[in-house]
C-alpha cells in the first residue's frame, strides 16, 4: 500500500550515498554489539569478581570484539539495503543479510583477534582474563548465537519502524490529497451556485416583461436591456470561473 | 425486545471474550517461541560437547528451557496485567517497563530460591545481570509491537481516508456534472432575450410569441436545472419548447418532427442530452444553409439500449467546425453516468445531413443519481 502511495518516488534518481545511511547501520549494529558486550560482562561479573580478575583490560577487549563484530554485521546489512534500493529490502532478505553479516563478522573478528592480536601481539582475550581456555569454535558459536538473537530482534523492530514510517507518510499524503479534493469540491459547489441563475427570479422577471410589453413597451425594453446586461455579466463570470477551476 | 437485547449484549461480550483469548493466545505463542529460541543458547556452548555426554546436555537444555519458561511466565503475566490497567500512552509505557523488570526480578529470584547460588557469588549482581538481559529482550519485542500497532492504525486510517477519497471523488464528479448541465443555459437565455428585444421593436406579435415560447421552454427545463432525474418525456418537451423558440426566429427555415412513442415517455434519460444534440443540429446543420432544413427526432429500444436519434437535413460535415464544447460535455456526462455502456454516435443522414444517436442502457438508466 505504501508503494502505491509513492509510485517510484525514489526510483527516478539514484541518490548519492548519504553518509548518515552508513552511520545508521554501522552505528546501530556497533551499539547492539556493545549492549551484548555489557550484558555479557554483567553476566560474568558476579561469577569472577571474587577472584579480582575483572579489570579495564577485560572490559575493553570484550567491547572491542563485540563492537567489531557488530560493525561488520551492520556494514553487511547496510550494503544489502543499499543494494535493494530504490525498493525497500524485504523481511527475508533483511534476515538473510543479518545471518551472513553475523557469520562474516564473527569469523573475521574472532580469527583476527585470536590468531593475530592474541597470538602475534599478546593482546589478551576476555576468556584469558577469566582464566578459561580460548577455543576458536567455542567463541564463534557463543558470539554468533547472541548476535543473531539480539540482532534478529533489533532488525525486526527496525523493519516494523520502517513500515510505520512509510504508512504514516502515505497516510499524510492521502490526507493532503483529500484536503485538496475537499477544497476543489467546495470551489466546484461555489461555481455551481454562481452558475445557477435562480429560475424563480428569472420567471418573475419574464412574466413582468410579458405584461409590461402590453402596457408600457418602452419600460419593457429598458427592463429587457437590464436583464441582457445582467446575463452578459453572469456569462462572463461563468467563463472566468470555468477557466479558474 | 428484552430477548433480542440480551442476545446482542451476549454477542458483544462473546466477541470481546474471543478477541481477548485470541490475542492472549497469539502473544503467548510468540512469548513461548522467543523463550524457546532463547533457550537454544545453551546448545551453543562449545565446551559442553567436550566435557559431557549428549544425553546430559539435552537434559541440561530442558532444565534451562524450563527456567526460561518460569521467568518468562512471570514477566508475561505481570506485563499482561499491566496492559489491562487503563492509562495514557507514555505512562503505560513506563508501567510496562517497570512490570518487565519486576517480572524478571521476581522470576529470577524464584529460580534462585529453587537452586541457590554458591556463597561467594553476589546474588544482587546476578539478579541485575539477568534482569537487564530480560529487559533488553522484552523491550525490543515491545518496540516491535508498538510500531506494528501504529502501522495498523495508520493502515486503518488510510482505508478510511480512501473511502472518503472515493466519496469526495463522486461528489466532485457530481458537482462537475451539474456545472456542465447548467452551462448551456445562460447562453441560450442571453441570445433569445436579445432576439426578443429586437423583435419587439420590429414585429411585436412575433416578439410576444417568442417570449411566450421562451417561458414555456424555461418551464420545461426547470427539472433539469434543479438537477432532478429526468425522463425521456421531459427531455422531449424541453427540446420541443426549444425548437418552438427557435421556430419564431427562423420561421420556415426550421421544420421539425418529433416521433417518440408514448410507451417510452417514462424511461429515465440524461438531462439536457437531447436538447444538446438538437442545438448542435440547428447550429451546425440548419443554420449555415440559406434554405434551412428539417429535424427529425425518433426513439426506440434496441438490445437493452434506449436509442434516441436526432437527424437533420442540414449542411452535414461541411457545416460543422469540429466537435463543439456542448458535445464534448455530453460525452463526458454520458461517460460519468454510464461508463462504457452508453455511447454517442454520428453518421451521415440520407440524402444529406447528419444523424446523431444517443444510446443509454435501459437498466442502468434509473441509477444515474442514486
Amino acid at each position: 500500500m505504501a508503494n502505491e502511495a509513492f509510485p517510484e518516488s525514489r526510483a527516478a534518481v539514484r541518490e548519492p550515498v548519504d553518509p548518515r545511511f552508513w552511520a545508521k547501520w554501522v552505528g546501530g549494529a556497533v551499539s547492539m554489539g556493545i549492549v551484548i558486550a555489557l550484558l555479557d560482562l554483567a553476566h560474568y561479573f558476579p561469577l569472577v569478581s571474587a577472584h579480582d580478575v575483572f579489570g579495564s583490560g577485560a572490559i575493553l577487549s570484550s567491547l572491542l570484539l563485540w563492537g567489531g563484530e557488530g560493525a561488520v554485521a551492520g556494514l553487511t546489512l547496510g550494503i544489502a539495503e543499499h543494494w535493494a534500493k530504490p525498493r525497500d529490502i524485504g523481511a527475508w532478505r533483511l534476515a538473510a543479510a543479518l545471518l551472513i553479516g553475523v557469520i562474516l563478522g564473527v569469523l573475521v573478528c574472532h580469527t583476527f583477534s585470536i590468531y593475530v592480536l592474541r597470538d602475534q601481539f599478546g593482546i589478551r582475550q576476555f576468556r584469558d582474563y577469566l582464566g578459561q581456555p580460548v577455543v576458536w569454535a567455542g567463541g564463534v558459536l557463543y558470539h554468533g548465537w547472541l548476535l543473531l538473537f539480539f540482532g534478529g530482534l533489533a532488525v525486526a523492530a527496525y523493519a516494523s519502524l520502517r513500515r510505520r514510517t512509510r504508512m504514516v507518510a502515505a497516510l499524510h499524503n492521502a490526507q493532503l490529497v483529500r484536503e485538496s479534493m475537499r477544497s476543489r469540491l467546495a470551489q466546484a459547489n461555489l461555481a455551481d451556485m454562481r452558475e445557477r441563475i435562480d429560475p424563480d427570479a428569472l420567471f418573475d422577471k419574464l412574466f413582468r416583461l410579458e405584461q409590461l410589453y402590453e402596457t408600457d413597451p418602452e419600460r419593457a425594453d429598458h427592463l429587457l436591456d437590464e436583464l441582457i446586461v445582467f446575463l452578459r455579466n453572469a456569462l462572463a463570470g461563468i467563463r472566468a470561473s470555468a477557466i479558474a477551476t | 425486545m428484552g430477548v433480542s437485547n440480551h442476545l446482542v449484549g451476549d454477542g458483544g461480550a462473546l466477541a470481546r471474550f474471543l478477541g481477548f483469548w485470541s490475542l492472549l493466545w497469539r502473544r503467548g505463542l510468540l512469548a513461548l517461541s522467543i523463550i524457546f529460541v532463547l533457550s537454544t543458547q545453551f546448545l551453543f556452548q562449545f565446551d559442553l560437547y567436550e566435557n559431557y555426554p549428549l544425553q546430559e546436555i539435552l537434559l541440561g537444555w530442558l532444565d534451562y528451557l524450563s527456567d526460561g519458561l518460569v521467568v518468562g511466565g512471570f514477566i508475561f503475566v505481570l506485563a499482561g496485567l499491566t496492559g489491562l490497567v487503563p492509562a495514557n500512552a507514555s505512562r503505560k509505557r513506563m508501567m510496562l517497563v517497570a512490570s518487565i523488570a519486576l517480572g524478571a526480578l521476581a522470576g529470577e529470584n524464584f529460580m534462585m530460591l529453587q537452586a541457590p547460588l554458591p556463597p561467594e557469588v553476589s546474588a544482587t549482581a546476578v539478579l541485575f545481570a539477568r534482569t537487564a538481559r530480560w529487559l533488553v529482550i522484552v523491550g525490543l519485542v515491545y518496540v516491535f509491537f508498538v510500531f506494528q500497532q501504529q502501522s495498523a492504525e495508520a493502515a486503518a486510517q488510510m482505508r478510511q481516508s480512501e473511502l472518503q477519497h472515493i466519496q469526495l471523488d463522486r461528489q466532485l464528479t457530481e458537482a462537475q456534472l451539474h456545472a456542465m448541465q447548467t452551462q448551456i443555459e445562460p447562453h441560450f437565455l442571453f441570445n433569445t432575450l436579445a432576439n426578443v428585444r429586437r423583435l419587439y421593436g420590429t414585429d411585436p406579435s412575433r416578439g410576444r410569441k417568442m417570449l411566450a415560447n421562451f417561458i414555456a421552454y424555461l418551464r420545461a427545463s426547470l427539472p433539469q436545472m434543479r438537477g432532478h432525474e429526468t425522463t425521456l418525456k421531459q427531455e422531449v418537451d424541453l427540446t420541443r419548447a426549444y425548437l418552438d423558440v427557435l421556430g419564431v426566429r427562423m420561421g420556415e427555415r426550421l421544420r421539425f418532427h418529433i416521433d417518440v412513442p408514448r410507451s417510452l415517455d417514462a424511461f429515465p434519460f440524461p438531462p439536457i442530452a437531447l436538447s444538446t444534440l438538437t442545438e448542435n443540429a440547428v447550429k451546425h446543420g440548419i443554420n449555415p444553409l440559406p434554405e434551412g432544413g428539417a429535424i427529425e427526432i425518433t426513439a426506440r429500444i434496441e438490445g437493452g439500449l434506449l436509442k434516441v436519434a436526432v437527424a437533420d437535413t442540414g449542411a452535414g460535415l461541411r457545416g460543422s467546425g469540429g466537435v463543439g464544447a456542448g458535445l464534448a460535455n455530453l460525452r463526458g456526462r454520458l461517460a460519468a453516468l454510464y461508463g462504457a455502456e452508453a455511447n454517442l454516435a454520428f453518421e451521415l443522414n440520407s440524402p444529406r445531413g447528419i444523424r446523431a444517436t444517443i444510446a443509454v442502457p435501459v437498466r442502468a438508466a434509473g441509477k444515474e443519481r442514486a
